[in-house]
């Protein structure tokens, strides 16, 4: 049992370490952690422990550590919730919709599209970029093979 | 070698799951988690009935465990998909060059607005008895609890912002 325990906490304390260290810990940021994470502690599974339960565990782990760091990061209905405790008091929905809603989430993810090139900004207009076009094409094949008609 | 053997079980039963998923999606009007619970289950029979006399058979046990790591990416990936905040923003530009930021609100998901994403992610948690909402909206006693819980997850793994 001691390998998946301690793999388990130097992957905490690892992360620990590194959120502290750098200025802003993304998704994206964490999700390269723990696929390097992944592949150090397999390969030195395959080389050292060669334990097929070890590797299997490590890879549900992984897996399911991802699932649930991107429902805390992301999510909308846990930063209401987790809004409202902070609060400790009832919400207004208007306020709730201008102060917590759009400028921190709809303004954000403008501000990710475009600091991605994704779509840009001429003037008061905003445009969808080569680099966006090809991506949401690609995008509405998927929507279109898995009969999604509308997102949101 | 056991390692790489595991891997090939879980590829093929990714091929096998993902076709199922969408034979079901197309041609039966099914539930939308029965769509994806069936095919998972019906995928893992048919791998169990191919190697039940094959060396690899043992190893199938493994392969579940990877499996399901498999179901939940293909969960996650679906709900992206269909929810997907940023991709939904970007869904905007398929019938329009250039927008407004007034626009890009207005025509939100469809054109429901902005507003409605909060409106329905509250409906949802209002459903499951989470937050109360009449003019002012608070949260339920199971709401302060489940929020704890979250706060404490996200301290777990470092989470200091949202995304």
């Amino acid at each position: 049992m001691y390998p998946y325990f301690i793999s388990i906490l130097f992957f905490f304390f690892i992360n620990y370490f590194i959120s502290t260290i750098l200025k802003k810990y993304t998704f994206e940021k964490f999700f390269i952690y723990v696929l390097v994470y992944f592949f150090i502690v397999g390969f030195y599974n395959l080389i050292y422990l060669k334990n097929i339960n070890f590797f299997t565990i490590q890879t549900f782990f992984s897996v399911f550590i991802l699932f649930l760091y991107a429902g805390l990061y992301r999510s909308v209905s846990v930063k209401i919730m987790i809004y409202l405790y902070l609060r400790k008091k009832s919400v207004d929905f208007n306020n709730l919709y201008k102060t917590q809603f759009k400028e921190k989430s709809f303004d954000k993810r403008i501000k990710i599209l475009l600091d991605s090139n994704i779509i840009f900004k001429k003037k008061k207009y905003f445009f969808l970029s080569t680099k966006g076009k090809s991506f949401l094409n690609k995008f509405l094949k998927i929507q279109s093979i898995y009969k999604i008609k509308s997102s949101g | 070698m056991t390692i790489f053997s595991i891997i090939f079980l879980s590829i093929l039963f990714t091929l096998i799951f993902v076709t199922f998923h969408l034979l079901f999606l197309h041609f039966l009007n099914l539930k939308k988690i029965i769509q994806v619970f069936i095919p998972f289950i019906l995928s893992n029979l048919i791998i169990i009935f191919f190697l039940k006399e094959n060396e690899l058979y043992k190893l199938f046990y493994h392969s579940l465990v990877i499996n399901f790591s498999i179901l939940i990416i293909y969960i996650e990936f679906l709900f992206l998909i269909k929810t997907g905040f940023t991709l939904s923003i970007i869904t905007l530009f398929k019938s329009r060059k250039r927008l407004l930021y007034k626009e890009l609100v207005k025509n939100y998901a469809s054109g429901k607005g902005a507003k409605w994403i909060l409106t329905d992610r509250l409906n949802k948690i209002k459903k499951l008895k989470i937050v109360k909402q009449n003019k002012k909206v608070t949260l339920t006693q199971l709401g302060f609890f489940l929020s704890i819980t979250l706060i404490f997850f996200r301290k777990i793994l470092s989470i200091k912002d949202f995304g």
